[in-house]
């Protein structure tokens, strides 16, 4: 088969930092190549190349052998390049077809002459046709807001189809939907292969990565480490590639005491609403005993944020009631939390936890800043801060490269660890953690692991929240699974298995799934 | 019955200038570049234009000078704050303080307190439309206005087609709402943001010469007494929607007639009457924003 689209020596450089080094990709004519790697290993880069939105450093990209540049998105598109990202670049005011022929509408003409109106009647029968031929489910006059995150996705692809792409390039596309919706996705994407695309898909999801590939590239720290065929593959050798060593994650989680009756968090009928009136988390109830690890898990947007938003205080409940400790928290705000006992790992690190401009001491201390240690009579005492900050620097291993600095210097890792280090030595009963371990490297990853189970394990009560299910299946004592904002199952994970955990994400209960059994 | 002719008569001709401001000034708002300069914008137009006028003699020269010299004032305006990515407010106070020093330098230079045309006056610009002008009631409100009072008016429907018809509005608000994703599809945002500022002061241009040369034959100091920032209030309580907007600009219209008209019965007393838009704007204003957050449940919440 012939190449498609080639990358020779392809480097990007931000100041120091290489993201990408001499990246040298071959995709063939009809194929679908998986690129795979961990958060931050350099795969947006490379496609963001492609797709005309950053410019590489060095190196040439070659399509069906001629070398191109591709200045700007509209180049890519020119030369067949399209793209799907992460988040969607979709207008929510707009409708379905408006965002399709977005930049591209047509117009009225009235005696051969072009008029400056758009001609709405043609643009919705060529969005409807174009649904039609590729059998996807969409409905071209609703709007973006109304319509599901995989009907999102849709039109992006659809956006793509529509100008004429023979190279489709996804960014992450599964990180959003549910199972169902990436079977769906798959086939769709499948049927286009047959019909003549090309299509590369940027995941970290090695499960899918077998389904959907031909072929597929590794990459680590902005390097290719490894090309092989699928047939030729397993999940295990590609995980080994990604994090260049044999076992992915396996802390050890040997319970040395037995978890106590006692009630330390129970949650009642907990009910909230989001921005638009709907209900996203709806009557919860669920407890948490004294030394135990409660994991919520679900596929992301299925009501976890606002949970965790709700437990940390950063949201107002509707309904529903919340005891910690024997006390009722309900609606408490994080000051108050904070100062009942409760640890906060919030979920964005930059967005809730940390404050990029500010220097590593002061985020040491942030949430715990009116402690009379730090603050006596509304002054600071720098001394005690440094002092605090310097311990946690050796205590929870935080790599840095200058002390005075600030925060939003220090790597994902490095920064998540300063966070750790704050809520654990403020010596809580209880920790919410949500997503603890995102976007940071391997090293930390195991380092934080380590630190829950040891807070765990000096008798003290964890929640934590993650969308990585192997974060929650290796450290849960017990798992609840969370679908549109209500609980779908409880499980042991010791006891559980994969597939049941998916069908539970996807909103298929215990009951049924027996039910099924027996059929 | 003629005091009711007169406010209506009134209601008209003191919207017209607003209503153009309100247009101007949504296609800024929908690019999510708020425009702030058009009070200075505004004044601008109406001094160049009795300026021009008072010096040449020429009407049309004064027209041409006034746009040109305000669409200046848009270039500043969108260097600054588009290419240059400077804070927009920063930059709209700026001109909206410079206008004024320089109209006022001005005519300490040339030893005036104000400038009144001598050549050209109020009757000269206002367009009785034969037919309609004998309709009775209708007639005597609809007729004997200066142009640019119709052009407002008409503008309003003409901004809503712009708006919502055309690839160029479709692409105004795009780029306001997600800017990544015209970004995506290769728009050149920095053009759209800069058309919309640009039609912005081509209407506060024409703003200020119905206020000061169509309707006064005349300039003072600080004419526009604050209605690129009503019009501002009345963008924000139609959110940036034509007809929407034009109708709180048009509310001010009616405010400000009734206060003129009435003075003559209620003597001081009818200055009340110039609280009453001030008075609603505050009132939709916050109406309008508490029924927005109403229900949102996160705390500190902020739209970005």
């Amino acid at each position: 088969m012939n190449s498609m689209i080639q990358t020779v020596d392809l480097t990007k450089k931000f100041n120091d930092f290489v993201a990408n080094d001499h990246i040298n990709l071959d995709v063939k004519e009809q194929e679908i190549k998986c690129i795979v790697g961990e958060n931050g290993a350099g795969k947006s880069t490379m496609m963001n190349m492609l797709y005309g939105l950053l410019q590489p450093t060095s190196g040439k990209i070659l399509i069906r052998g001629k070398e191109v540049t591709l200045n700007s998105p509209v180049d890519a598109i020119a030369n067949g390049i399209g793209m799907v990202h992460q988040h969607f670049k979709l207008v929510p005011s707009l409708t379905v077809y408006e965002n399709i022929l977005l930049g591209a509408e047509i117009t009225q003409k009235k005696g051969g002459m072009k008029t400056p109106f758009i001609d709405q009647k043609e643009e919705i029968k060529r969005v409807e046709k174009l649904i039609q031929e590729n059998h996807l489910e969409l409905n071209a006059t609703d709007k973006i807001e109304d319509i599901s995150v995989g009907g999102r996705q849709r039109v992006e692809i659809l956006k793509m189809l529509y100008r004429n792409v023979d190279i489709l390039i996804l960014d992450e596309p599964t990180a959003v939907l549910t199972p169902q919706e990436v079977d769906e996705l798959i086939a769709t994407l499948k049927n286009l292969k047959e019909q003549g695309k090309t299509i590369i898909v940027i995941t970290h999801k090695l499960r899918e990565v077998m389904e959907l590939a031909d072929s597929i590239t590794v990459i680590k720290q902005g390097k290719v480490v490894g090309n092989v065929l699928k047939k030729d593959t397993s999940e295990r050798e590609l995980a080994q590639m990604m994090v260049g060593r044999d076992v992915v994650l396996t802390v050890n989680n040997e319970r040395k005491q037995q978890i106590e009756s006692e009630i330390m968090y129970k949650a009642e009928n907990l009910t909230t609403v989001n921005d638009y009136g709907k209900e996203v988390v709806s009557d919860m109830s669920f407890e948490v005993h004294k030394g135990e690890i409660l994991g919520i898990a679900g596929v992301e947007g299925n009501g976890q944020s606002e949970l965790v938003k709700l437990m940390t205080g950063l949201m107002e409940s509707t309904k529903g009631t919340v005891f910690f400790d024997g006390k009722d928290i309900t609606n408490w705000w994080p000051e108050k939390l904070r100062k009942a006992g409760i640890g906060i790992i919030p979920e964005d690190r930059y967005a809730q936890g940390l404050c990029r401009e500010m220097t590593v001491s002061d985020n040491c201390i942030a949430g715990y800043h009116g402690e009379k240690d730090v603050c006596k009579h509304g002054l600071f005492n720098k001394k005690t801060i440094n002092a605090k900050r310097d311990k946690y620097i050796k205590e929870f291993d935080i790599r840095l490269g200058d002390v005075n600095g600030n925060i939003g210097n220090l790597s994902g890792g490095n920064a998540q660890k300063v966070i750790i280090a704050r809520e654990l030595s403020a010596n809580p009963k209880l920790l919410i953690a949500c997503q603890p371990t995102r976007g940071v490297d391997i090293g930390s990853i195991e380092f934080i692991h380590k630190q829950i189970l040891k807070f765990r394990d000096a008798g003290n009560t964890v929640i934590l929240i993650s969308s990585e299910l192997s974060e929650i299946m290796s450290l849960s004592d017990r798992v609840i699974v969370m679908y549109k904002g209500k609980i779908s199952g409880e499980v042991s994970p010791k006891e559980v298995s994969m597939a049941a955990m998916g069908l539970l994400m996807a909103g298929i209960g215990k009951e049924e799934q027996d039910h099924e059994k027996e059929r | 019955m003629e005091l009711l002719n007169s406010i209506l008569y009134d209601t008209v001709y003191h919207s017209a200038p607003i209503i153009l401001c309100v247009i101007g000034g949504i296609f800024a708002y929908k690019a999510n570049v708020l425009n702030i300069a058009l009070e200075g914008m505004m004044l601008n137009g109406a001094f160049i234009s009795v300026l021009v006028e008072y010096l040449t003699g020429s009407v049309a020269l004064a027209v041409i000078a006034a746009i040109v010299t305000t669409l200046l004032w848009g270039l500043v305006f969108s260097f600054l704050g588009i290419t240059c990515n400077g804070n927009v407010i920063v930059i709209g106070l700026g001109i909206n303080l410079i206008v004024p020093a320089i109209a006022k330098f001005v005519l300490k230079v040339m030893e005036l307190a104000n400038i009144s045309l001598q050549d050209v006056g109020v009757a000269d610009f206002k367009i009785n439309i034969p037919g309609i002008k004998s309709i009775p009631l209708i007639g005597g409100i609809v007729s004997g206005h200066p142009v640019i009072t119709y052009l407002a008016f008409i503008g309003i429907a003409a901004a809503a087609i712009l708006m919502y018809k055309t690839k160029f509005g479709i692409y105004v608000r795009v780029v306001g709402e997600n800017e990544d994703s015209a970004i995506s599809l290769g728009l050149k945002t920095q053009k759209y943001k800069y058309i919309a500022v640009l039609i912005g002061a081509f209407c506060c241009a024409l703003a200020g010469i119905n206020l000061s040369m169509e309707r006064m034959a005349m300039f003072t100091s600080d004419m526009t007494a604050g209605r690129g920032f009503i019009a501002i209030a009345a963008i924000y309580c139609g959110q940036g929607k034509p007809v929407q907007s034009s109708l709180y600009a048009i509310l001010f219209g009616v405010a400000r007639s009734l206060a003129v008209n009435l003075s003559v019965y209620a003597g001081p007393a009818a200055g009340m009457f110039d609280t009453i838009p001030y008075i609603i704007m505050v009132a939709v204003l916050a109406v309008v924003s508490f029924m927005k957050f109403k229900d949102v449940k996160v705390r500190g919440y902020k739209f970005d």
